[in-house]
């Protein structure tokens, strides 16, 4: 029995149909749109804004990361490349889906009547339904196009 | 035709130690600072700002400071806190001006507090003006600095540290008997990172002098404490004048009754309603009522004697559908 559950095992593992792709929408819309909603709704320094999160935006107003080893940002310096990158490739990773672009995780977990660790002290979670503002932003820059290759965003810093 | 994704153990685990990596190179690189300024709460993320969020854990905006200053207050003493005075806390005149002062501990160095007055929809209610220093008061007291925002909330509060407190003036509405008191309060701890912050959450219900709903006691001593859960502060508790709850009874009860009826036992759905209506409003039941309600004839089956027949007949001939102990499989066969 533990021969043929290895087995199977081993088959599922091996099939190539499985491996699940990244999606790779736009950086332009991240940065101009998602990014300032995923700081405004997100990036707390006890929510979305640590390193104990798999899940993490960083940038102006709220947590930052360093300029450098010995160099800390100033809460108010507009965001850097590096965050920029950081929280798109975070944020991007969270829209791995199953079976539809809904259920991924940045899409689904901010609703309320999801599974949300953090409600305000109303018991609501961040957007009361998938009509709100904020939410609409996200799911519009979810499903972006990914920008050309001759993008500023696509050839390196998104900031610029 | 749709082809279900599947997370390959491979991918999971090239994805972990992709995440453990980055997370490896990120931890203990990052700093985390707050406003400054309350006006910069108001401005875009992208100026950057905080969005048009004021934290005060008003019904609008049900956040506090905690989402970034993690310190709890439980364990401080009442002078490490924030003490506000003028609320009119026994009940509001209608049109009447109250002078609110947020008094700092003096072993504080760095506070910034909001505060808003809203009603029940959360916008602003009355008049919130910021209040001039007064002979014989303490002279580092300063005025509130105050910001009427897009959604229609008024918020006031102070981020100036070199001071002993703010003072501000509200005037309550002159044809509302309910308004709420919102505040949080930063007590920074000075490191420039909110990791040792504490926050102090402040919630009053505040209610109109001679109006209805200051029937509530409850409502009243809730008045007094630093509450913490909305869910606390119901203040119809007085006008029912007994136990039923409402809020609690009506999810579980329709539940309840739901299932009853789904059983096709109609006679037996009913009877469970009035013993289930008769449970709600138990507490509302005067100790002179008991012995009539208590009398024979007030009993939901009567004389059990009587209708054992009647039961015996009816478990035969609906006893496949189950749930009340009769044998039989429904045929009518007696």
């Amino acid at each position: 029995m533990v021969a043929v559950l290895a087995g199977a095992l081993a088959v599922v593992g091996c099939d190539s149909q499985t491996v699940v792709h990244l999606p790779k929408p736009s950086k332009i819309q991240f940065r101009d749109e998602a990014y300032p909603i995923l700081l405004r709704d997100c990036s707390f320094a006890a929510c979305h804004g640590t390193s104990e999160r798999m899940f993490q935006v960083y940038g102006p107003g709220r947590v930052r990361l360093k300029k450098s080893e010995d160099e800390d940002l100033f809460p108010l310096d507009p965001a850097t490349d590096h965050e920029l990158e950081f929280s798109y490739e975070r944020a991007r990773a969270m829209l791995i889906y199953r079976e539809t672009p809904d259920d991924s995780l940045l899409l689904h977990k901010p609703i309320q009547g999801s599974g949300h660790q953090v409600s305000d002290r109303w018991g609501r979670n961040v957007y009361p339904d998938a009509e709100a503002e904020g939410y609409q932003a996200l799911l519009k820059w979810a499903q972006s196009a990914p920008d050309s290759e001759d993008s500023p965003a696509a050839t390196g810093g998104a900031n610029q | 035709m749709k082809t279900r994704r599947r997370f390959a153990p491979r991918t999971i685990a090239a994805w972990t130690t992709g995440t453990l990596v980055v997370a490896a190179a990120t931890l203990g690189s990052y700093s985390a600072q707050a406003y400054s300024d309350l006006l910069l709460f108001g401005l875009h993320p992208s100026e950057p700002g905080g969005g048009g969020r004021y934290f005060t854990g008003s019904i609008r905006d049900g956040f506090t400071c905690e989402v970034c200053h993690v310190a709890s207050v439980e364990s401080a003493a009442a002078t490490d806190l924030v003490e506000i005075e003028g609320l009119p806390l026994e009940g509001f005149k209608a049109g009447e001006t109250y002078e609110i002062t947020f008094n700092y501990p003096s072993n504080a160095e760095t506070i910034v507090a909001v505060a808003e007055f809203v009603d029940a929809s959360g916008s602003a209610i009355g008049k919130v003006e910021p209040a001039e220093r007064s002979a014989g008061t303490r002279a580092e007291i300063s005025p509130a600095e105050i910001y009427e925002t897009e959604d229609e909330r008024t918020i006031f509060g102070l981020s100036n540290f070199g001071t002993d407190g703010f003072k501000a003036t509200w005037k309550a509405p002159k044809d509302a008997g309910y308004a709420a008191f919102h505040a949080a309060i930063v007590i920074a701890d000075g490191s420039g990172d909110p990791e040792g912050d504490r926050v102090q959450v402040v919630h009053h219900e505040l209610l109109a002098q001679g109006s209805a709903r200051q029937l509530s006691t409850r409502a009243m001593a809730m008045s007094s404490s630093n509450a913490q859960n909305p869910a606390d502060t119901d203040h119809f508790d007085g006008i029912f004048n007994c136990s039923l709850n409402p809020d609690a009874t009506a999810p579980s009860g329709l539940a309840l009754l739901a299932g009853l009826f789904a059983l096709r036992r109609r006679r037996w759905a009913i009877r469970a309603s009035a013993l289930l209506a008769t449970c709600c409003l138990g507490g509302c039941v005067k100790p002179h009522e008991r012995g009539r309600l208590a009398a024979p004839d007030m009993a939901f089956d009567g004389n059990g004697d009587l209708l054992a027949g009647q039961r015996h007949g009816t478990d035969y001939r609906e006893g496949s559908s189950g749930g009340f102990g009769g044998g039989g499989g429904g045929c009518g066969c007696n």
